[in-house]
């Protein structure tokens, strides 16, 4: 029986074991995935394979990236099939062709600015395009910035410090943008999705989230977003239901529209352990990429972490 | 020179080492904090004496409740200088008077109702009074409820549930209420307070908090609100500014006033650890006490933790 999850427009059938990888081989985890123009499916995961290629059955294609990606982060698809790339871990961005050439690199391999310095970067997350080509990078987990740069990597502006009021962050952990302009960064430890215009002016910010990580839109007009979140992780609410990790889809306002993702944490094909890397292909399935395996020690610190947790699955959209 | 920190209409003398103790004697820590309606300050403690009382000068004057509660956690202060107390280790409530006498409990000290049942009480944190002297009751870390009892302890009813969203909670961690019957819940774990009507409707949250622990207002129509905000005890986000702990004063829409607390946690004077419990006397002075001991390891996993330390707090209102 097909396990089916979600609710209204947005259900899904789950796809389980999808990702056919070569014998050997794993991802250990995954931290983003991106879908191409033919909706080939781009995994970019923290194994010995940064990037692994597959077909949308899960056939698998190709791999690159190795020994390059010191700590997958993010991936966003550009509109010309080009795959922008952030590693956290070695604190830079990397526009790439499909194949794996590097195009442009924007920040120092190894080289962090300052912690809090707010100069780029320190552990930056994920990239979000403008309407224009400018690319946008979160600047993540070691400082509290969005950066703005043109499309050949100059550094137009940066908005944001650490806190919570609008305008603040407290982990800037993922972006998106629509055809509008609008650009949307996930505030993960504020609880919160903040929406500011394409030169960071605060416009509004969308609550009842819990630990908002992966963000998702198409990039359309008033596109809905696909939001993955995180879980009680605190020794005081590692234990409470209904806080995550699960998915959330809302629309153009933060309304929720459809949500799944069982009451805890958990290895069950309709639960998750750390949804952290969204992406939809053209026909409306969904792909999560999971860093289950960073989050189990915080879900089961006395319980030893399996030698395989699934970090990836497909949910494919019921119509 | 004294600091005077916070700013506006809000701005504080620090008075340091206010509480006199008799000798050899101490807080451990200090939960929550009540003045009666002669500005004698009640300190609920973790220590060997669970109820201090002091002067407005700080000097003591008696101690009660030795042997009786396992773990302060609220204190809430009657119109009829009543004691509300709060103990979330023995999952009750009780009304005492000022010297001690038990006139009301509510819940089996010792005995907490199954985690998350939505039954009174499981480490239940906090209480209120409404118009007509009915009791709210915030519970707390094993339950994600309100409940509202009669001013003789019968239930009324109860709201509430484990979530992110409007009406459910993630840790209710205490509550406070004007003369309009309005209802005010710390939501802290979803770093945001909710706004109630007297029977549970929701009607509003504010946001841009962190952690919002202790709140207290003065029982009027359209009060100030104080809040005691916790900083960031995880390990991702321990070493970022201006996330607390600290005290936020609010208007009661919400929109801040005034803050107080350097960018980090901290021992000077101006910072805090662990802003729990808040109180404020007829002249406007602001006591807080600081779970300092219970939060140390968790913002200095590799510092001792110093003995003794400073949990009680009084910032003198300047004109």
């Amino acid at each position: 029986m097909a396990i089916i999850v979600g609710t209204g427009d947005f259900k899904y059938r789950i796809v389980e074991d999808w990702a056919k990888l070569p014998e050997g081989w794993s991802f250990k985890e995954v931290g983003a995935v991106g879908v191409d123009g033919k909706d080939n499916v781009y995994v970019f995961n923290r194994g010995d394979h940064p990037i692994m290629v597959f077909d949308r059955n899960g056939n698998f294609l190709r791999s690159w990236g190795e020994g390059q990606y010191p700590r997958a982060h993010g991936v966003h698809m550009g509109p010309d099939d080009s795959i922008y790339l952030t590693d956290d871990g070695g604190h830079f961005v990397r526009k790439c062709s499909l194949d794996g050439k590097v195009l442009l690199e924007i920040g120092v391999p190894g080289k962090p600015a300052p912690y809090m310095g707010g100069e780029p970067f320190h552990r930056c997350t994920h990239t979000a395009l403008s309407p224009k080509g400018e690319i946008y990078v979160s600047d993540g987990y070691g400082n509290a910035k969005v950066h703005k740069y043109s499309p050949d990597g100059k550094l137009l502006m940066s908005w944001g410090g650490p806190g919570t009021n609008p305008g603040e962050f407290n982990i800037v952990h993922n972006i998106c943008t629509d055809t509008d302009g609008w650009v949307y960064v996930a505030d993960r430890e504020n609880h919160r999705v903040q929406v500011f215009d394409g030169n960071g002016k605060y416009e509004s910010q969308w609550n009842n989230l819990h630990r908002p990580c992966g963000l998702y839109m198409d990039y359309t007009r008033h596109p809905v977003c696909y939001i993955g979140e995180l879980g009680p992780v605190q020794p005081v609410n590692r234990n409470s239901p209904n806080l995550g990790p699960r998915v959330s889809i809302v629309d153009n306002h933060g309304k929720l529209l459809s949500r799944f993702g069982d009451l805890h944490a958990g290895t069950a094909p309709t639960a998750f352990l750390g949804p952290h890397g969204l992406s939809v292909d053209s026909h409306g399935d969904l792909y999560v990429g999971e860093v289950s395996w960073t989050q189990w020690p915080q879900f089961y610190p006395d319980t030893p972490r399996p030698a395989y947790i699934r970090s990836l699955q497909k949910y494919e959209r019921v119509r | 020179m004294a600091d005077i920190v916070g700013s506006g209409d809000f701005k504080y003398r620090i008075v340091e080492n206010w509480a006199k103790l008799p000798d050899g004697w101490s807080f451990k820590e200090v939960a929550a904090v009540g003045v009666d309606s002669q500005d004698r300050v009640y300190a609920f403690t973790r220590g060997e004496h669970p109820m201090m009382v002091f002067d407005r000068d700080g000097n003591f004057l008696n101690s009660w409740g030795e042997g009786l509660w396992p773990r302060a956690h609220g204190l809430h202060m009657g119109p009829d200088d009543s004691l509300y107390m709060t103990d979330d280790g023995a999952h009750c409530v009780r009304k005492c008077s000022l010297d001690g006498k038990i006139l009301l409990e509510i819940g089996i000290p010792g005995k907490p109702a199954p985690y998350m049942s939505g039954e009174p009480f499981h480490r239940c944190t906090h209480t209120a009074l409404s118009p007509k002297g009915d009791i709210y009751v915030s519970d707390g870390y094993g339950n994600a409820r309100v409940h509202k009892f009669s001013p003789d302890g019968k239930l009324l009813l109860s709201w509430g549930e484990p979530g992110t969203d409007p009406g459910q909670f993630n840790i209710a961690h205490n509550i406070c209420t004007d003369a309009d019957g309005w209802v005010y819940v710390a939501d802290r774990e979803n770093h945001r307070v909710q706004v109630f009507d007297g029977n549970g409707k929701y009607e509003t949250q504010w946001n841009n908090l962190h952690r919002p622990c202790g709140l207290y207002m003065s029982y009027g129509h359209h009060p100030v609100c104080y809040i005691g905000e916790l900083g960031p005890g995880m390990a991702v986000n321990r070493n970022s500014p201006n996330l607390g702990a600290r005290v936020s004063i609010v208007d009661h829409e919400g929109n801040l006033l005034a803050r107080i607390g350097d960018p980090h946690p901290g021992l000077a004077p101006t910072q805090f650890l662990g802003p729990h419990g808040v109180s404020v006397d007829s002249r406007g002075d602001i006591y807080v006490g600081e779970v300092a001991w219970t939060l140390w390891p968790g913002l200095f996993p590799n510092e001792p933790r110093p003995e003794p330390l400073r949990t009680l707090r009084k910032f003198e209102k300047v004109r």
